[in-house]
């Protein structure tokens, strides 16, 4: 199976602020259209590439759908340069047409002062958490590619119209072994935050994104990463929520949220891939 | 002066340009437009070109702003579909980009809702001691903005001992009860770096690059709880979240950011001088 690093890196073009990118078919969900999390994830690494510095933040706003297939385009604006922040912008393309646009700051400074305020849910290492059903399996889709666990929460088929406390928890490994994490990974799960707006109501929804925002912490090796969601509202059709990506030796990755519409998961396999998907 | 006055835009010929003069109450100490009141007025120009409500807006911000000088806001309508609009409104003053958001506007009807933040257990603002780091100005927001803490330290308590990273404080636009706006919840919810201090236990606050903010319901209050949540610092970088109350406990919103942590002068004057006395 194709290393996280090599899913997501962009390909350089003879324009220092353009990249190319083939996504690899593991990377598309199963109505058949490119994770949002993951195109902003190589936005995010080519904004690094163009800038020289690591990310602290980037919110993508997702405009279209991408279908399979074909080449995508990244091109990187620089905003404003300062002596330790870079403010910088990536339009993210298919033929032409805008899938993603992604806003960015990249930097680093040093300081004395820090720390982690977040707290790491006490729940059972992956190994001894089951399998979360809900990707099927052998379509060479993201199920393909992505182990997913239920660390806290229910299964999708034992959603019963009781909601829980807003709290959801899974373990997700994206290849085998331990790696370097990088924001593409970071994104690309964080990106499965809107399964627990199913969890907290107890009915059977999926929510498709209408932003993704990550905040970057401490990159650290790690074979599975937790993504312990928070549902903050579900209001006028659309969920809040948060999420905290932690490392299995108790870093804090990164943070993500984003607002997602409700949608009832049966109309969207009904539905399958958008018709107006570029 | 009103919520919507200090957020009236002005049309122009063009009906996706719109000017707007600042009130010198959204102005920092520090004479620069407040970040979030930038993404108020984004978000009133964006609602009334798209005619939908706000749902999320991210504010990327480029450059500080002196003054009340106008400012021009350029919405550009990207995608309509039958519940939701994503849009984009470019600030400008003198043909300078100060601030870009990125909004989805609109709503869907769906059978289920809720709300599962918590709203902390505080005392009524009117029970809580004035949060006394703004000296009170017609010049600026501390004219404007009534400020009551009520969870973490004042900042004469601040003693180099981190906190748990949970701030919270009541904000006050105005007196009287009156709906609650898009701009006023922007403007608070640009407040959240001031828990940095309580986190860290040192006078320390954050200059926002970014400003999320995600609309709950809007309900008429007098005072708005901005509860706080210190996620980490970082390299230099502080990355906060908070949940915005009304009295009668509704979620009105919810807003994140990130920011450059810098040492907070005027906490650490108050400090000086509290020592000095």
């Amino acid at each position: 199976m194709m290393p996280p690093t090599e899913l997501f890196a962009p390909t350089a073009t003879d324009r220092p602020d353009r990249f190319t990118w083939v996504p690899s078919p593991l990377l598309y969900i199963p109505a058949g259209t490119l994770q949002g999390g993951a195109a902003l994830g190589v936005a995010a690494a080519a904004m690094e590439h163009v800038t020289g510095r690591p990310l602290v933040w980037a919110t993508g706003q997702y405009l279209s759908f991408a279908a399979r297939g074909g080449e995508i385009t990244f091109d990187v604006t620089v905003e404003v340069a300062g002596y330790n922040t870079t403010q910088a912008r990536c339009i993210v393309a298919k033929d032409g047409n805008e899938i993603l646009t992604v806003h960015g700051a990249f930097g680093s400074r040093e300081m004395q002062v820090g720390g982690v305020w977040a707290l790491m849910p006490d729940v059972p290492q992956p190994e001894n958490c089951p399998e979360y059903d809900f990707f099927p399996r052998g379509n060479g889709d993201l199920a393909d590619l992505t182990d997913v666990r239920l660390a806290r929460g229910r299964q999708f088929a034992d959603l019963d119209g009781t909601r829980t406390d807003g709290n959801f928890v899974l373990w997700l490994r994206v290849g085998e072994g331990v790696h370097d994490t990088s924001v593409a990974e970071l994104t690309f799960i964080g990106d499965f935050m809107p399964l627990g707006f199913a969890n907290v109501l107890g009915q059977p929804y999926t929510g498709r994104s209408v932003d993704n925002t990550v905040r970057a912490c401490t990159l650290a090796p790690t074979e599975w990463v937790m993504l312990s969601v928070h549902v903050n509202q579900i209001v006028h059709g659309h969920g809040h929520g948060h999420a905290n990506l932690w490392a299995q030796d108790g870093t804090l990755l990164g943070q993500v949220s984003q607002t997602a519409g409700m949608h009832l998961r049966r109309h969207v396999l009904e539905r399958g891939t958008p018709r107006n998907a570029i | 002066m009103s919520n919507t006055e200090l957020f009236r835009l002005d049309p122009t010929d063009e009906p996706t340009r719109f000017t707007w003069e600042p009130s010198p109450y959204l102005l920092t100490p520090g004479s620069t437009l407040q970040g979030g009141a930038v993404l108020g007025a984004a978000a009133a120009a964006l609602s009334t070109v798209t005619g939908r409500p706000l749902l999320w807006a991210t504010a990327q911000y480029l450059s500080y702003a002196v003054g009340t000088e106008r400012c021009t806001l350029d919405v550009t309508v990207e995608v309509a579909g039958h519940n939701t609009t994503q849009a984009r409104c470019v600030v400008t003053r003198d043909g300078h980009e100060i601030v870009t958001t990125h909004a989805a506007l609109g709503g869907r009807t769906v059978e289920h809702s809720g709300v599962w933040a918590v709203m902390p257990g505080v005392p009524s603002p009117d029970a809580c001691p004035s949060y006394g780091v703004f000296v009170p100005s017609d010049d600026d927001f501390s004219g404007l903005i009534d400020i009551r803490l009520a969870r973490g330290r004042t900042p004469l308590e601040l003693d180099g001992t981190p906190g748990d990273g949970w701030w919270a404080a009541w904000f006050r636009v105005g007196s009287g009860m009156h709906p609650m706006g898009v701009g006023e919840l922007a403007v608070i919810s640009d407040f959240a770096p001031m828990a940095i201090s309580e986190a860290l236990g040192l006078a320390y606050t954050g200059n926002s690059l970014d400003n999320t903010i995600r609309m709950g319901h809007t309900v008429p209050t007098e005072w708005v709880l901005l509860s706080v949540h210190v996620n980490h610092i970082v390299n230099g970088f502080g990355h906060v979240n908070a949940d915005l109350w009304a009295q009668d406990r509704t979620l009105l919103a919810q807003g994140s950011q990130s920011a450059v942590v810098r040492e907070n002068t005027l906490l650490r004057r108050l400090m000086v001088h509290d020592a000095a006395d």
